[in-house]
């Protein structure tokens, strides 16, 4: 089987690749994961998810086994890790080896319960092998696989998703007004560390939505607007010293033009 | 309008004014260059003593030995006694010089111009005429803390 | 004051030095001398500042490959006015070498470089030389990604020369590669040996220039107007008279110069990185005809080009054109050079300008490739290929 592997490493430079699909660089084709053979539905909805294009994740990382051995009984040997359709109490944990900050958080909320089959876990939103790029939107849907017309959950999801998105509104318009003011002024990129870093203050919020509770977000929101009054303070300064520096021309005209005609006079004089 | 002969007091404003430009112009550019060649304002420094090699703890001062580090209140010489620690600043109060704990003599001594203290900070012999200043010394977990003797 | 004058010139007898002084700057000046002739007064001014800002710089910049460029930066936003400072001194250089080509025009045209005022022109066209010098040599200093590698690029020129070339460069820059002791040679040759230069050759130019008085318009078999004749003839002493315009001028161009570096502050890119080229390395615009130039003829040819020029520059008064005509509509053949030349240093500098950039003229897209050539751009859903 080394030449498949070979092949999947060769393939994408070859002109071939084209046909395969988007096979994400030094990713292994969907068609060489032997898993697919059989379970060829999961595997066509995970060649689309982000573990699969951007994770480089393969099937062993959530069920062990080995997913590139052709040989049914060997990929899903003991010593191969295979643990097959993972319990329902255990998804959080495997989900938690790599976003252990929403795990910890979803802990907190009122799902919290893995193993109450009322309650959801990671994969009845997330889904489980189509995995895509968490967003706001995903709310609209998920929560109303159990909340349908439940006028509290759906206002409540209303309050959550326009915190966070005129959060991130805000920081978008920092973003902006820094980028266009530090094509005038060079000297802002000095200053862009705290730009960055109420970015990231702010994207401490994504795993404290798991936890459903408002205070929990409220307080990184808060801590975000705070950084970015100081990046605004830096920009208001950078606007005021060049508005400053536009008056100083002014001057140096006012102070010019008087020189000159004090020096006609003086030559009038001779 | 040229051939009418000027007026003096005109001539003379003019004159001055010119000058002025003149002045003002130098001045603009003396004061750019004094504003631009001002010291920036030094560091504060720490209430701890830092060394040449970061904080300094009071396990590196021996027995009877002793220290000399950089902190808020300038450079302190720190000499370790039976009951614990002395903080002196550590300036030569002659010409500047960085004094030294001479554990022999049991004296501060400014290696310039032989000008000699005792732990009290009072000048015993030399050019000095002024004490060095006593500070108070404490050991905390992150190093040496200095700080100002309290009066009286 | 007098006092102090009375014991000076009990010992030096300064009386008859002042009197010298007095008569050379009050030494009336042909009737033709107008505006065009205070641009020398404004090269001087622009002088001074360069000297001011560039000693000033000199106490915060490091001239070494760890610190240069944070010593620049520090000095651009934590020095007060230190950004103006340098954007003065940035500003300064460009100013300089308009002023100095205008100037260099000016004589030209007025035939002011003929007989008996060839010294002062060839002591200008070393001033030239001098001023272009402190542009290569400064342009490193910043130690900044452009810096460094416009550094590279014009320095590579030279080894093409034979057999001298590939030694001439390793001594100029130290070493087989632009690095520290690149940066150490051009630090000391820009803030020491030219303006060492600079200073003589300027005090010289002046001197001469005082001395011969201002050139007249006549040809230079005919006996040259004495300044009496001057006066008679209309002529204004150059103090106070001249001096005056010379001082509006000089008051204008500091103007332009605070101006331009309050409002447009000198660039500092990213930190010089010999192991990554950035993109798009051009150099500075006055050098843009001799970049340009190498891309068409082979490089021998094209490194020769400057110096060459500046040669003929020397050779103008000595040996190309020694006619006695001042006035520039009865010497044809040498004013049609110098215009066809220039348009053509002129064109090689706009190639040089556009080459390897994507601009939009009436609407359509236009790549100009390495040797300026256009080519239609197709475009693309809005989307530029550049």
């Amino acid at each position: 089987m080394r030449w498949l592997l070979l092949l999947a490493l060769v393939l994408p430079w070859t002109a071939g690749a084209q046909d395969m699909g988007d096979v994400p660089p030094g990713q292994v084709p969907i068609d060489d994961v032997w898993c697919t053979v059989c379970h060829y539905q999961e595997g066509d909805e995970f060649a689309l998810s982000v573990h699969y294009q951007r994770g480089l994740l393969l099937c062993d990382d959530c069920h062990g086994g080995d997913p590139l051995e052709p040989d049914p009984e060997m990929a899903k040997a003991p010593d191969t890790g295979f643990i097959g359709k993972p319990a329902r109490a255990g998804i959080a944990d495997i989900c938690a080896r790599c976003h252990s900050g929403p795990a910890e958080f979803f802990a907190l909320g009122p799902h919290a319960d893995p193993a109450n089959p009322d309650n959801p876990s990671c994969i009845t939103c997330h889904q489980n092998h189509l995995v895509v790029d968490a967003t706001l939107a995903l709310m609209d849907t998920a929560c109303a696989f159990c909340h349908a017309g439940d006028a509290a959950v759906v206002a409540q999801v209303e309050v959550i998703q326009t915190t966070l998105h005129e959060a991130e509104q805000r920081l978008y318009a920092a973003e902006s007004r820094f980028d266009s003011l530090q094509g005038i002024d060079a000297g802002l990129r000095r200053s862009r560390g705290m730009l960055v870093g109420a970015g990231a203050v702010l994207r401490q919020i994504d795993p404290r939505t798991h936890a459903l509770d408002m205070n929990l977000m409220d307080e990184s929101i808060t801590a975000f607007d705070e950084e970015a009054e100081a990046v605004g303070d830096v920009l208001d300064e950078s606007e005021g010293a060049r508005q400053r520096r536009r008056w100083a021309v002014v001057g140096v005209w006012l102070f010019v033009a008087a020189n000159v005609t004090l020096l006609w006079l003086k030559r009038r004089q001779l | 309008m040229s051939d009418s002969p000027p007026s003096g007091p005109t001539r003379r404003w003019v004159n001055a004014l010119l000058g002025l430009g003149v002045v003002g112009t130098i001045t603009g550019f003396a004061g750019s260059a004094f504003a631009y060649l001002w010291p920036a304002p030094g560091g504060a420094g720490s209430e701890f003593l830092v060394g040449k090699d970061g904080l300094l703890r009071a396990e590196d001062i021996g027995p009877d030995g002793s220290v000399v580090g950089r902190s808020r209140l300038g450079k302190i010489l720190v000499v370790r006694r039976r009951d614990g620690l002395v903080g002196l600043t550590a300036t030569c109060t002659h010409l500047g010089c960085t004094v030294a704990w001479n554990g022999a003599s049991g004296q501060v001594e400014c290696p310039c111009h032989g000008a000699r203290y005792n732990l009290h900070g009072e000048v015993l012999n030399g050019p000095a005429r002024e004490p060095l200043t006593i500070v108070s010394v404490t050991v905390e977990p992150d190093g040496i803390r200095v700080r100002p003797q309290l009066q009286g | 004051m007098q006092r102090l004058w009375d014991w000076f010139d009990e010992r030096l007898h300064l009386a008859p030095l002042w009197e010298v002084l007095q008569e050379n700057l009050r030494k009336p000046s042909p009737r033709h001398v107008n505006w065009l002739f205070t641009m020398g007064s404004a090269l001087l001014l622009l002088l001074g500042v360069q000297l001011l800002t560039g000693v000033l710089l000199m106490v915060y910049y490091k001239p070494s490959g760890r610190e240069a460029f944070a010593s620049v930066e520090a000095i651009m936003y934590e020095v007060p006015l230190g950004g103006l400072t340098r954007s003065a001194h940035n500003w300064g250089s460009h100013l300089i070498v308009i002023m100095a080509l205008l100037h260099m025009f000016r004589v030209f045209f007025y035939g002011g470089y003929k007989k008996p005022r060839e010294l002062t022109w060839i002591i200008g066209v070393g001033l030239l030389a001098v001023i272009l010098g402190f542009g290569f040599t400064g342009y490193l200093l910043p130690w900044d990604q452009v810096a460094y590698w416009g550094t590279v690029v014009a320095t590579e020129a030279p080894a093409s020369i034979p057999v001298v070339g590939p030694i001439t460069r390793e001594f100029m820059i130290g070493g087989n590669e632009v690095a520290d002791a690149t940066l150490g040679r051009f630090y000391v040759v820009h803030v020491f040996l030219l303006p060492l230069a600079l200073m003589g050759m300027v005090g010289l130019h002046l001197f001469l220039i005082r001395y011969q008085g201002i050139s007249s318009l006549r040809r230079t078999d005919e006996p040259e107007p004495t300044p009496e004749q001057n006066l008679a003839d209309g002529g204004e002493p150059f103090f106070p008279h001249h001096f005056l315009k010379d001082s509006a001028t000089m008051y204008v161009t500091l103007g332009v110069l605070v101006s331009l570096a309050l409002l447009y502050p000198a660039h500092i890119g990213t930190p010089a990185d010999p192991l990554s080229t950035p993109a798009g390395i051009k150099p500075e615009w006055y050098f843009l005809p001799a970049y340009q130039l190498l891309k068409y003829v082979p490089e021998v040819v094209g490194v020769n080009m400057p110096p060459l020029l500046l040669l003929i520059l020397v050779l103008l008064p000595l040996a190309i054109d020694t006619s006695p005509e001042r006035h520039p509509g009865r010497r044809p053949r040498v004013v049609t050079g110098w215009i066809v030349t220039s348009v053509l240093i002129l064109g090689l500098g706009v190639l040089g300008h556009l080459s390897e950039t994507t601009r939009t003229v009436l609407g359509t897209a236009y790549h100009f490739d390495v040797k300026g050539m256009p080519h239609v751009v197709e475009i693309t859903d809005g989307e530029g290929q550049d």
